[in-house]
């Protein structure tokens, strides 16, 4: 009976806290991607990627995602939007209010003008019911989605977020960040690029210290045929441009201080792109 | 183990990239090489075809074009790759958790047409097979891009472990105006593509599929009508929009609500 309490103790109050996954993570028995935030009421969002400029246009698809989670309670949202430079600089913050269900599409260029080129932003929903997420020792998070368009353009491209990055609690003016360092961790995305003959690949620094960034490009037969590097500052975005004229190079791998360092990947085509996760 | 299917929308093409390696090097890798199988399900068995070879490390492309004749493309064929030879056909299809870790062994699935391309990181792994008898589905997606001249297919793809394809109501539903969209029959071991032209498709809101019966990885595709601009994604599980601690809690409350108010 003792050790059924003590047991339920430790899982409620060590093992799920974040205490306890770091101190799993600092001892590597179990390395995680991502590590809860202190502050039990905070929610969680991607560094997403934003590219305005001559050429490219980003939409947001922000919606009250409280709302869907528990739908019987007409939940309104405030969503906290804050815009980083390529430095990771924050420049603008933005509040947002959404009514039960409702979904708005941000066009970015109207919060990031007259600044152009490319940058992060991240969405935090407050809602008055973090508590209820906490109650299960659980946070919200916005994970996407994000379009892609070039001038011209009829629809744009669409990809989901895919590294949690940040947390924000109401009212507080600070960014916790939320993924795991793992030094010297290499990331093999399993796709190809060898049907493309330019890649663009957009990679932004989650982590509170500057982290460089290693890739290697290999042929089809896995032989090593071209490398990159870039060091990026915290919430930094940075993209590596790869031309494949040949569409010799196929696979790839990257190496630096995040355990699953994915990036976002647009790979050009004749008439048109494909933004997507690696 | 996972498994990958080829969306079919004419008048494109799809491909799907094999990858032989795990994303990170702690995971570690078979050193066979490996065959890659076709399978289908006639409805009463899987039935499995040898297709190729692909080694440690490789990453390939095949595309639906490259499979041989006689694999049926109207049974929507799979495609997964194994260390060991698989009979001809078998009564449940055969799983294996060699590609098991996390995060998850992924593959990639690609439409093209002779001007572009598009995918997503996809695959439909073993366990969703392994662990999901039934099934349901609520995908929320503010992905669908209607206007003139674009095209909007919403992909289900389906396999479970029983042969059997049975058919299952799927509505997509408007939660602001409390009103379902559209209906249409999907069907269980099957890549269903759903055409979502004329579907009145709200702006200040998000679209809800649902299906109380039948689960299932839900893709949206949209294309321009001559194929030079193209765009697929999946949508999250609503588990996704919650992290840490108990976030299948969230999931099961939110599809409760959901199925409940609009599921057949």
């Amino acid at each position: 009976m003792i050790k059924k309490i003590l047991s339920r103790l430790y899982y409620d109050h060590v093992h799920h806290s974040a205490f306890g996954y770091r101190f799993r993570h600092w001892r590597g028995h179990e390395p995680f991607i991502e590590l809860k935030p202190y502050r039990s009421q905070a929610v969680v969002s991607d560094i997403f990627v934003w590219r305005c400029d001559d050429i490219w246009d980003t939409e947001f698809e922000l919606f009250n995602v409280t709302s869907f989670m528990f739908p019987a309670d007409s939940i309104k949202e405030t969503c906290d939007l804050v815009f980083f430079d390529s430095a990771g600089h924050i420049f603008k913050k933005e509040k947002i209010i959404l009514e039960p269900f409702e979904r708005k599409t941000l066009n970015i260029r109207d919060y990031v003008s007259p600044r152009t080129s490319i940058g992060g932003f991240s969405v935090f929903h407050h809602s008055g019911h973090e508590h209820r997420f906490s109650a299960q020792k659980s946070h919200l998070t916005e994970r996407g989605y994000i379009g892609y368009r070039r001038k011209g353009d009829q629809i744009k491209s669409f990809c989901h977020g895919n590294l949690q990055s940040l947390a924000h609690e109401k009212g507080r003016h600070d960014y916790a960040y939320v993924t795991a360092s793992k030094p010297h961790s290499k990331y093999y995305p399993q796709l190809i690029i060898s049907d493309s003959s330019h890649i663009e690949l957009v990679y932004t620094n989650p982590t509170h210290k500057h982290q460089k960034i290693n890739l290697t490009f290999f042929d089809r037969s896995g032989k090593p045929c071209h490398t990159a590097e870039a060091t990026l500052p915290p919430r930094g975005v940075h993209v590596i441009s790869v031309p494949n004229p040949d569409m010799i190079l196929h696979t790839f791998e990257n190496r630096g201080g995040i355990a699953l360092w994915r990036p976002v990947i647009f790979k050009h085509y004749a008439s048109h792109f494909d933004a997507m996760h690696g | 183990m996972n498994y990958y299917f080829f969306p079919q929308i004419e008048p494109f093409k799809s491909a799907i990239t094999l990858v032989n390696f795990p994303c990170l090097e702690a995971f570690p890798l078979r050193p066979e090489v490996q065959t890659i199988y076709a399978t289908w399900s006639d409805g009463h068995q899987w039935h499995y075809r040898d297709v190729g070879r692909i080694k440690p490390n490789e990453a390939k492309e095949i595309s639906l074009d490259d499979l041989p004749p006689d694999v049926p493309r109207d049974q929507h064929p799979y495609l997964f790759f194994h260390y060991q030879d698989v009979p001809a056909t078998s009564k449940k299809l055969i799983l294996s958790d060699h590609m098991f870790f996390m995060p998850t062994w992924r593959g990639n699935i690609k439409i093209y047409s002779p001007h572009t391309a598009t995918s997503y990181e996809g695959d439909y792994q073993h366990e969703m097979v392994k662990y999901i008898k039934k099934g349901s589905l609520v995908s929320l997606s503010p992905m669908i891009q209607s206007k003139p001249g674009v095209l909007n297919k919403f992909i289900l793809a389906s396999l479970t472990q029983s042969p059997e394809i049975t058919p299952h109501t799927l509505r997509f539903v408007n939660p602001r105006a409390d009103e379902i969209i559209h209906e249409t029959t999907v069907y269980t071991n099957r890549c269903n593509i759903v055409d979502l032209e004329g579907v009145n498709i709200p702006s200040d809101t998000i679209v809800l599929a649902v299906c109380g019966n039948m689960s299932g990885i839900p893709i949206f595709f949209s294309a321009t009508a001559d194929g030079r601009e193209m765009s697929f994604e999946h949508t999250h599980p609503p588990a996704s929009m919650v992290v840490f601690g108990n976030a299948g809690h969230f999931q099961k409350e939110l599809k409760s609500f959901w199925l409940t108010r609009y599921a057949a």
